[in-house]
């Protein structure tokens, strides 16, 4: 391909004034010869087009130095261009941007996203063993203050004598049961949860609505179970990785206030299978009967299938955090229909338990008069 | 793509001002549904080619005498300038915060205290965004064959942005047709094309009638209703118990001033897009180059209220696949109602030497903040 001294008008990149020139294609290059500097040849693979399609003049730049234009309204040698340019194909001659920009790029974002899928899966378990047990224990206990108050707490002390009582039936080794740090708050939410450090929390909506001591024993074996098996230090360190990959993607304006939150929520199903696992066996172990975790998983269900606002109380405590009631009642253990089973408490203790919000002075929460 | 006219007419020039205008390239709703899709396909990553793309098109449609300005940052600068701010300031700032709410808890006061210091950390680093993003744009925008900069300390103007933003709290939001101002003057005194300057002169004083009127329908409606709070707490010895009472028995005390908002909100907003039309003519006007200077008061209310539903509609309609037809009216817009005073001297421009050593790389050039 050979078109010779064709008329064309430039910008030199070094001032505003358009300059005229005579332009030569050779096979794959690009000639420009002018008065006023000489010029070296340029590779067509070198220049790409800044003209808006359909403009007046095709308009090549220098991909180095963009201010550096030659505007090209001669017919020859726009079709001699156009003819070289299907000859070689459009990659790399005359494209916008090289298209290895964006798979560089597109490899970078990977190995982000890479990084990211580490830090919510395999990281958290690793990074939450480097963090001291004592840093746990305090930052359970600063969210524990974060979400109730000490008034809020609910002490007596028969209901005290009853809880250690069921504690001590459900975790005879006195080192594992001295870690924990098991409390009643006083709110109708029916619900208990595990935070970081071994800190137990028991909602009084649980005690009222359990028609037996062993039904709150099988949620206590269970939270215990997220507890033990690190569940919920694994579910902070995952939270505040999400939270930060969220800051991250929203560009860092918020800070991560769904991280407490997702101390409660972040669960996975498969830790919810373990701890219910773990709830039967502490259960057995202790000779109360394991189905009674069923049992309350059952109420929960029926109560769920009740309509009005009941059910929209209920699903912001309990079936929120623990999804798929069917499949986790149908994982209890087969009994023997002549086990005899102690109950968790005895009768007496049960009803301190039960009483111990209303024993400490608080009872149900009155409701604020609007 | 390679799409080429040959008619080499010459545009007609005024012979006494210099001319803007819009001429419309094609190709944008081609070029929206690939920016859409491409986008969704990469998971948002080309997001910043596709950012690149409608700025190309907008840029190689406004004439200056006659001649298209040419955009000629890339998808990459950009993408690199998002990785450099996320790794060296972003993720630097989360960890902070997520090691001290870890080790002294959310609640403590070694939290608040490090989450105060975030605060105007941030502030500042949105200044320097702002400064930095126009020094970047300019920079890469290429008119006859020179390109802008800026000559100023993107530092001094995001200090002066956080002294504004402290000065809001005691002057009520009054400081704010001031700041807008006094910013956009540094902008403009210390902005580049080629070797000449532009520069900036303009006052806040003419936008107060429009910003105070707009203020007042903000503040008035609120001023009441918290005076009444506090007289009806007065008249109940400040007693939670009896005031509440006292709302229950007749809520019409506070409905009469509750139900001015609405009324309230919606003057005041006219007031306020007044007080940015006028904003904007003044800012506009205040630009001045080689001599050359902008007359704009073809920007007017009516014309603008349109604009901004328009570009709504454009863009909710659509689900925000259209959204560059929106950033083209917008463009026609301003090319429409700006007129040139003066004519530019193109032969007096050589290169801009300042952009060149700072470009493409890192930081400083690609922090680049807003939509488009």
């Amino acid at each position: 391909m050979l078109v010779l001294d064709r008329p064309v008008q430039f910008y030199d990149g070094q001032s505003a004034t358009l300059q005229a020139g005579k332009l030569s294609l050779i096979e794959n290059e690009i000639q420009l010869k002018a008065r006023s500097a000489p010029y070296q040849p340029i590779s067509l693979s070198d220049v790409k087009i800044v003209s808006a399609p359909g403009a007046e003049a095709l308009r090549l730049c220098l991909r180095d130095e963009p201010e550096f234009q030659i505007l090209i309204t001669d017919e020859i040698m726009l079709s001699a261009l156009q003819a070289r340019a299907k000859e070689i194909g459009r990659r790399g001659l005359l494209s916008e941007e090289k298209r290895s920009d964006l798979i560089r790029w597109s490899a970078v974002f990977i190995a982000i996203v890479a990084v990211g899928w580490a830090f919510l899966t395999v990281l958290p378990g690793f990074i939450a063993n480097l963090i001291p047990q004592k840093t746990w224990e305090n930052l359970g206990a600063s969210y524990r203050e974060t979400l109730f108050s000490n008034e809020e707490l609910c002490e007596s002390n028969e209901g005290n004598k009853a809880l250690e009582a069921m504690l001590t039936r459900l975790v005879p080794t006195d080192e594992i049961r001295s870690q924990l740090k098991v409390v009643v708050a006083d709110t109708e939410m029916v619900n208990a949860f595990a935070l970081p450090g071994k800190h137990l929390v028991i909602l009084n909506g649980l005690l009222q609505s359990s028609d037996s001591p062993d039904e709150v024993a099988a949620v206590l074996a269970h939270e215990i179970g997220h507890s033990e098996l690190s569940h919920t230090e694994h579910g902070f360190i995952r939270s505040q990785g999400i939270s930060l990959l969220i800051n991250i993607i929203s560009g860092g304006s918020t800070v991560g206030d769904l991280a407490g939150m997702g101390v409660l929520m972040s669960y996975s199903r498969s830790a919810e299978r373990e701890a219910d696992a773990y709830s039967h066996q502490m259960m057995l172990n202790a000779n109360i009967d394991p189905r009674a975790l069923a049992t309350f998983f059952e109420k929960l269900q029926k109560k769920e299938e009740a309509s009005g606002l009941e059910w929209l109380n209920d699903a912001f405590s309990y079936l929120s955090t623990h999804p798929d009631l069917s499949e986790r009642i149908a994982s209890t253990p087969e009994i023997a229909d002549d086990t005899v089973f102690t109950p968790a408490l005895t009768e007496t203790e049960w009803q301190a338990l039960k009483d111990i919000c209303k024993a400490s002075g608080k009872g149900t929460k009155e409701k604020r008069p609007h | 793509m390679v799409q080429i006219t040959n008619s080499a007419e010459l545009r007609s020039v005024n012979a006494e001002n210099s001319t803007l205008e819009f001429v419309k390239p094609s190709g944008l709703l081609g070029l929206s549904f690939k920016n859409f899709f491409l986008t969704i396909l990469t998971l948002g990553i080309y997001s910043f080619w596709a950012r690149v793309n409608v700025r190309r098109y907008i840029w190689s449609g406004i004439h200056i005498d006659g001649e298209p300005l040419q955009y000629t940052g890339t998808g990459g600068e950009l993408f690199k300038g998002f990785l450099v701010v996320t790794l060296l300031i972003f993720i630097p700032i989360s960890l902070v915060l997520t090691v001290v709410s870890v080790v002294f808890g959310p609640a403590s006061a070694a939290y608040f205290i490090t989450l105060a210091m975030v605060g105007p950390l941030m502030l500042f680093i949105i200044g320097l965004a702002i400064y930095r993003s126009v020094r970047y744009r300019l920079s890469r925008t290429v008119w006859r064959g020179v390109r802008g900069g800026l000559s100023g300390s993107a530092k001094t103007y995001a200090i002066k942005d956080i002294l504004f933003w402290l000065l809001q709290i005691p002057t009520l939001g009054l400081i704010t047709p001031k700041a807008s101002v006094s910013l956009t003057s540094y902008i403009g005194n210390t902005a580049e094309f080629g070797d000449q300057k532009f520069s900036f002169n303009a006052s806040s004083k003419p936008l107060y009638k429009r910003f105070a009127l707009a203020w007042l329908f903000a503040i008035v409606p609120f001023a009441v209703l918290y005076g009444q709070l506090g007289l009806i707490a007065y008249q109940n010895g400040f007693d939670e118990e009896a005031i509440s009472l006292a709302l229950e028995n007749d809520p019409s005390q506070l409905l009469s001033v509750l139900g001015l908002i609405p009324f309230a909100i919606f003057v005041g907003g006219i007031f306020f897009i007044l007080y940015r039309v006028k904003l904007l003519r003044t800012l506009t006007e205040g630009f001045s180059y080689q001599g050359v200077t902008a007359k704009a008061e073809g920007i007017k209310f009516w014309n603008f209220v349109w604009l901004l539903i328009g570009n709504m509609m454009i863009v909710s309609f659509s689900f925000g696949i259209l959204a560059p037809y929106a950033v083209r009216r917008g463009a026609k817009y301003l090319c429409r109602h700006i007129q040139l005073q003066g004519k530019i001297d193109a032969s007096a421009i050589a290169q801009n030497t300042r952009a060149r050593d700072t470009s493409g790389e890192g930081l400083a050039t690609s922090f680049d903040i807003d939509a488009f």
